[in-house]
This record gives C-alpha cells, sequence and structure tokens, in this order.
C-alpha cells in the first residue's frame, strides 16, 4: 500500500513538474472579450432592427389590406420570425452555457439543449413547409427564387439537425462512459 | 474592500494559470488546439468571474469552467471532424508528441501525458483533478458527483494508468 501511495506521489510530482509556464496574457484576453462583446452588441442591434423591420412592415400591409390572406402572410411572418428568435436564443444560451456547474448537471443541460435543437429544426420545417402551403393559396404560382431560398433552408435545417444529432450521441457516450461501470448509487 | 474584477482575474490566471496549461494538454494533442482551448477557458473564466461569490474554493470554481470549457471543445470539434467515430476511442487521436511538445517534455513526463490522454474523457477528467491534488471531495465538487463516484473512477483510472506505464501492479512486488 505503502509503495503504491509513493509510487501516486511520484506521479503527481511528475505532473506537476510540467513546463506549463506559458501563461495566457490577461490583458489579451480581455481585449478579446471586449471585442467579442461589440460584435455580440452590433448583432443584437442588427437582428433586432430586422426584426422591428419585418413585424412594421407585415402590420402595414396588414392594415393596408386587413383580408384573411393578408393576415395569413403577417401570421406567416410572425411565425418564422418566431422561430428565428428561438433558434438565436438557444445558439446564444449554449454559447454562454452554465459553465459553472458541475460536468455532471453541464452535460446534462448540453444534452436537453441538443434535443432542443433537434426539435427547433422540424418546427423550422413546419414553417416552411406553411409558407410554401401560404404561397400556394395566396399567389397560385412559385418563384424559382423562392424555391432556391426554401431549398437552401430545409438544407441548413437538415445540417442543423445532423449537427445537434451527432452532438447528442457523443454527450450521451460521454455519460455512458462515466456510468456504466459504475455501481449503482454511488 | 472587494477585489476589482481586472485583478481577481490576473489573480487566477497567477494561481491556477500552470494547472489549466495541463488539463488542456490532457484534452488536446495538437499545439494551436490547447491555445484555442486556454484561450476559451480563460475567455469562460472571465465572463463567469462577476458571478463567483464563493460558495466553492476558487480552485473548484476554476476547474469547474475549464472542464466544462473542454467538454464543449471537444465536441465541437469531434462535430467538425467529416468522419466521426462514435466510440469515445477515436477521441484519442494520434498519442505521438508534436515536435515542440518533444523538446519540452521529458521521457517520464511524455509517457504520462500519453497515459493520461489515453484513457476516456471521463476517468481523465478523474486522473488530472486528482494530479492537481484535488481531495475526492473537490474533485465531486467540480464535476458534480458523490465522493463514492470519485472513487470508483479514481480506482479505475489508477488501473489503467498502473498498466499503460507498465507499473507494478499491487501484489506483484
Amino acid at each position: 500500500m505503502m509503495a503504491r501511495d509513493v509510487e501516486w506521489s511520484a506521479l503527481v510530482g511528475t505532473w506537476q513538474s510540467f513546463p506549463a509556464d506559458i501563461l495566457p496574457d490577461a490583458a489579451l484576453v480581455r481585449a478579446r472579450v471586449d471585442a467579442q462583446s461589440r460584435r455580440m452588441r452590433i448583432w443584437q442591434i442588427l437582428e433586432m432592427a430586422v426584426t422591428i423591420v419585418a413585424i412594421a412592415a407585415s402590420v402595414i400591409e396588414l392594415r393596408r389590406e386587413p383580408d384573411w390572406t393578408g393576415a395569413l402572410i403577417a401570421a406567416d411572418i410572425w411565425v418564422t420570425l418566431t422561430a428565428a428568435w428561438a433558434f438565436v436564443w438557444l445558439g446564444r444560451s449554449a454559447r454562454r452555457g452554465p459553465v459553472t456547474l458541475g460536468t455532471e448537471d453541464y452535460v446534462r443541460i448540453a444534452r436537453m439543449r441538443a434535443r432542443q435543437r433537434r426539435a427547433l429544426v422540424w418546427l423550422t420545417i413546419a414553417v416552411l413547409a406553411g409558407q410554401w402551403l401560404i404561397n400556394a393559396v395566396v399567389h397560385q404560382n412559385v418563384h424559382a427564387g423562392a424555391l432556391l431560398l426554401t431549398t437552401f433552408c430545409i438544407g441548413w435545417a437538415g445540417w442543423q439537425w445532423h449537427g445537434a444529432s451527432r452532438e447528442l450521441r457523443w454527450l450521451e457516450r460521454f455519460q455512458a462512459d462515466a456510468s456504466e461501470r459504475e455501481p449503482a448509487g454511488v | 474592500v472587494p477585489e476589482p474584477p481586472e485583478a481577481g482575474f490576473e489573480r487566477l490566471v497567477a494561481d491556477h494559470g500552470r494547472a489549466l496549461r495541463r488539463l488542456v494538454a490532457a484534452y488536446e494533442f495538437d499545439a494551436s488546439e490547447q491555445d484555442d482551448l486556454m484561450q476559451e477557458i480563460m475567455f469562460a473564466i472571465w465572463r463567469a468571474f462577476p458571478s463567483f461569490r464563493g460558495d466553492c474554493s476558487e480552485r473548484t470554481f476554476v476547474f469547474r469552467i475549464a472542464h466544462n470549457a473542454a467538454i464543449s471543445h471537444r465536441r465541437r470539434a469531434m462535430t467538425r471532424q467529416r468522419v466521426l467515430e462514435l466510440d469515445l476511442a477515436s477521441d484519442r487521436i494520434d498519442p505521438r508528441p508534436g515536435p515542440d511538445e518533444d523538446l519540452l517534455l521529458a521521457t517520464l513526463q511524455r509517457s504520462l501525458l500519453d497515459a493520461v490522454r489515453s484513457l476516456s474523457p471521463m476517468l481523465r477528467q478523474t486522473i488530472v483533478l486528482s494530479l492537481e491534488g484535488l481531495a475526492n471531495a473537490e474533485i465531486g465538487d467540480v464535476l458534480g458527483v458523490a465522493s463514492g463516484t470519485v472513487a470508483v473512477r479514481l480506482n479505475r483510472a489508477r488501473a489503467e494508468l498502473t498498466r499503460l506505464l507498465d507499473l507494478p501492479r499491487k501484489g506483484s512486488q
């Protein structure tokens, strides 16, 4: 037992003697944080501006033509904006993350967010299908541009789903790796 | 008088920077990835530092953030890779040392680092914290598990290390 303790102490000594002298520059980190905060603020202002313009345009259009087609288009815009904001919010909260939690809770929340991202992809696809339906009912024809945009959006949604699924599988394996050989209730 | 965030952050870097460098080396093989992860950890600590209320030790706080940032970094790296083996063993990338690392690490340190890197992420986390001198209860605080669980993982991790480093096993002396 003592020999093992000595051995372990030797390993600890070896580990802690690693030449890890290249420390990060605190001023550089602060500069990076400031720069990223500035970029995020600019993005937030842009996103808010686009949202306000889109909502204002849909309301003006609805007041100009207060029939069922106008209401349908306005509803479509609002649902699309809601889905887009949900993605933005999820992305931001994933980046911020509950980093000060213990690993178990952190991984559990990361899994939950990956599942939410997958659910959001389905919502996006539902919104796209709704837009197609509205387009078909209101305009009775399909633009090549709209077709291209929809294809792009579906591709993007598929890629998001794929990424979220990979993350989810990795996280599940990560947790399983810890629990499969541990006695229950430990 | 409360410490200004800038001063607190610089003190954290001075106190725990070397331990974090070792932690980063245990997670990432490539030097540029290591730098990237180190920056991410520092970034996360800087952002989280104002919320630190002293409900755990400063070391626990720093290691929690560092491990969570490292998990996110690995997760993103795995997602970026076009061919993804789901087996976590694929996380054990080429363990051969890079040219810079060769200059820095002596043989025994190299072997230990390689052995730590070849453990599964969960065992790696536990052993790195233990090698940094954290007690089981403190490791449990960082990982969010009970001390008993830490003890089980440490036993497994130490047995793996013993095998990988070809150290004499219990009872074989």
